[in-house]
């Protein structure tokens, strides 16, 4: 090896011209000349040096979105994912070192994306893809001791409100979202893409430090719904029946209860 | 995981304990429970901050049940040091909450950019050496420093292409930003060979030109082979394999210069299982003299910093 590359180059090339602004665009568009001044060993332009920060960015872009979206990978296949990803790194790369909220942006892209209209979807399992995420980094807290419930009076029973847990995220779908979005732990499992008679949601809860996941039927969906919004139990299960007069409540309360996704007894002021 | 890590959530607040004199290794989270487990006889855990901006769940369950056991480094990827825009001062909050939160023995940086405009390229893209940046870059280690309320350290990077431009050689560049600022530097072993590889320069005399009485932890990684546009050997900083000779070997003449350091293994792509990681550990304690699975305890004075782990 030789000591020349230790030397300093000297050139006529202006010292203050930005670098970040020529280097940055060129990175996630191949099309985009390569910066002058980008030199190998000897001084000579070195395009296929320049590639590897190209390589670099958009393939550790494409593994964070592997990562995040591994359903929506396996429903619609490794090189789809990988076209697909390409196209929304290009329209959506990152604005935040915080790469856990990458791909937030992904269902609203999925869902404007033309030649994906017959995958309606797509879209919200991309939708429970980064809430289990958003879900997995959530504030701590002790989820709701059913106990307390039990120290209500009767009568302050049906307007009890309730604090929703950190991590409690609720999707709305059409189709059987659960079973699409369990697609991640089962790759070769055929799958049903039918849509429903009712939209029913995926509840996404945190009880201590493992996210869980469950399919809600459309009528525990409006329960869950409307307490995470502050209504009382009694307006909740009002709700519900609306919904479906056949509607368990009491199910329904053990199923808030041993999910998590509840902390606190916010009132029971009538 | 659930034996070992409680789900309730501690209120800790850690003493700050300095980073020994030995094998570190780069903290994965499908290593934690096993760590743990067999209290492994490693010296201290480096980790990214931004890893641990979350609000919390299990990276802090986890990162906490290791920092009650050893000491802790911090390291950032994404404060775009050597970029052209001010730093970002949300980005700096959550990082100082992380090393509020976990009292590492160092915290450190890279010489490189990642942020331009609103987009964050995730990776560490190279600046040249140039009068203007070492200014900005001193400025903006000078913010992180102060913001901190302590020390720094800055790496040097690998790098691919050098710029026509640069008027400074690397380490002189280093040695000035650590003049100016007060940081320390990181030196990371594998990114001398790769870049001098890539640069056609010697490694040897470019560690023998660095200003290694800066340097307080040293990294150690694999990195992967490629040819550039001229058939030349194009080494990339791949940390996805087992150190090579040639890095161990630079790895020797470096500690013969600067005597026992902090010594990090990364290994960031195709994660191994634990003991490969164990073992690359076990082999830079070796070097270091600290032959820990022989040796016995007495007279290790570093190693009584992080007697708690066992």
């Amino acid at each position: 090896m030789s000591t020349e590359g230790l030397h300093k180059n000297t050139t006529d090339e202006p010292a203050s011209f930005s670098v970040n602004h020529k280097f940055a665009p060129a990175l996630l568009d191949p099309d985009l000349e390569i910066p002058a001044g980008m030199v190998g060993p000897n001084g000579n332009p070195a395009p296929k040096r320049f590639s590897v920060y190209r390589n670099n960015v958009v393939v550790s872009l494409m593994e964070a979105m592997a990562e995040t979206f591994p359903s929506i990978k396996t429903i619609i296949g490794e090189e789809n994912f990988a076209t697909l990803t390409r196209a929304f790194i290009a329209s959506h790369p990152p604005s935040s070192p915080m790469m856990q909220a990458y791909g937030e942006e992904f269902p609203q892209f999925l869902e404007a994306f033309a030649p994906l209209a017959n995958y309606p979807f797509l879209s919200d399992v991309a939708q429970v893809e980064i809430s289990w995420i958003d879900a997995y980094h959530a504030a701590d807290a002790q989820p709701l001791d059913g106990a307390l419930l039990g120290e209500i009076k009767p009568d302050n029973l049906m307007n009890t409100r309730f604090d929703v847990h950190p991590a409690t995220r609720l999707i709305k779908s059409a189709y059987q979202l659960h079973h699409l979005f369990s697609s991640r732990e089962n790759s070769s499992a055929e799958l049903n893409f039918e849509k429903n008679e009712n939209i029913s949601a995926v509840l996404i809860t945190r009880p201590n430090l493992v996210v869980e996941t469950c399919q809600l039927d459309h009528a525990t969906t409006p329960f869950i719904e409307n307490l995470a919004s502050s209504h009382t139990l009694g307006e909740s299960i009002e709700t519900a029946m609306q919904a479906d007069q056949n509607f368990d409540a009491s199910a329904a309360i053990t199923l808030m209860l041993t999910s998590g996704a509840m902390t606190a007894i916010s009132n029971t002021t009538s | 995981m659930q034996t070992i890590l409680s789900a309730s959530f501690p209120d800790q607040s850690f003493e700050n304990s300095p980073l020994p004199a030995r094998a570190g290794v780069g903290l994965k989270p499908e290593h934690i429970a096993r760590i743990l487990q067999e209290n492994a006889p490693i010296g201290f855990f480096e980790v990214h901050a931004e890893n641990y901006m979350g609000a919390g769940g299990m990276p802090h369950a986890q990162l906490t049940a290791i920092r009650e056991n050893y000491p802790l480094s911090v390291h950032g990827v994404g404060m775009s040091i050597g970029g052209e825009q001010p730093l970002d001062r949300d980005h700096l909050a959550r990082f100082k909450a992380v090393v509020d939160r976990y009292q590492p023995g160092m915290v450190s940086e890279h010489l490189a950019w990642s942020t331009h405009d609103d987009v964050f390229y995730n990776d560490l893209l190279p600046a040249p050496y140039t009068d203007e940046t070492l200014q900005r870059v001193c400025e903006h280690v000078d913010e992180m420093q102060e913001y901190l309320g302590r020390q720094i350290l800055i790496e040097n990077p690998s790098t691919y292409v050098a710029f026509a431009q640069s008027t400074w050689l690397e380490f002189d560049f280093m040695a000035a930003i650590a003049e100016r600022t007060g940081c320390g530097l990181l030196f990371d072993v594998n990114n001398v060979f790769v870049s001098a590889t890539n640069h056609g320069y010697s490694p040897q005399e470019y560690i023998r030109a660095y200003p290694l009485n800066k340097v307080r932890e040293l990294h150690l990684a694999g990195h992967a082979h490629d040819k550039d546009d001229h058939q030349r050997p194009l080494l990339i900083d791949a940390h996805d394999r087992e150190i090579c000779d040639d890095v161990w070997e630079l790895y020797k003449l470096t500690l013969s210069l600067t005597g026992p350091l902090p010594s990090l293994i990364e290994w960031d792509a195709d994660i191994p299982d634990w003991p490969v990681l164990a073992a690359e550990a076990a082999r830079a304690d070796k070097y270091l003299g600290r032959n820990l699975h022989t040796a016995p305890k007495e007279k290790d004075t570093a190693f009584e910093t992080s007697a708690n782990v066992h």
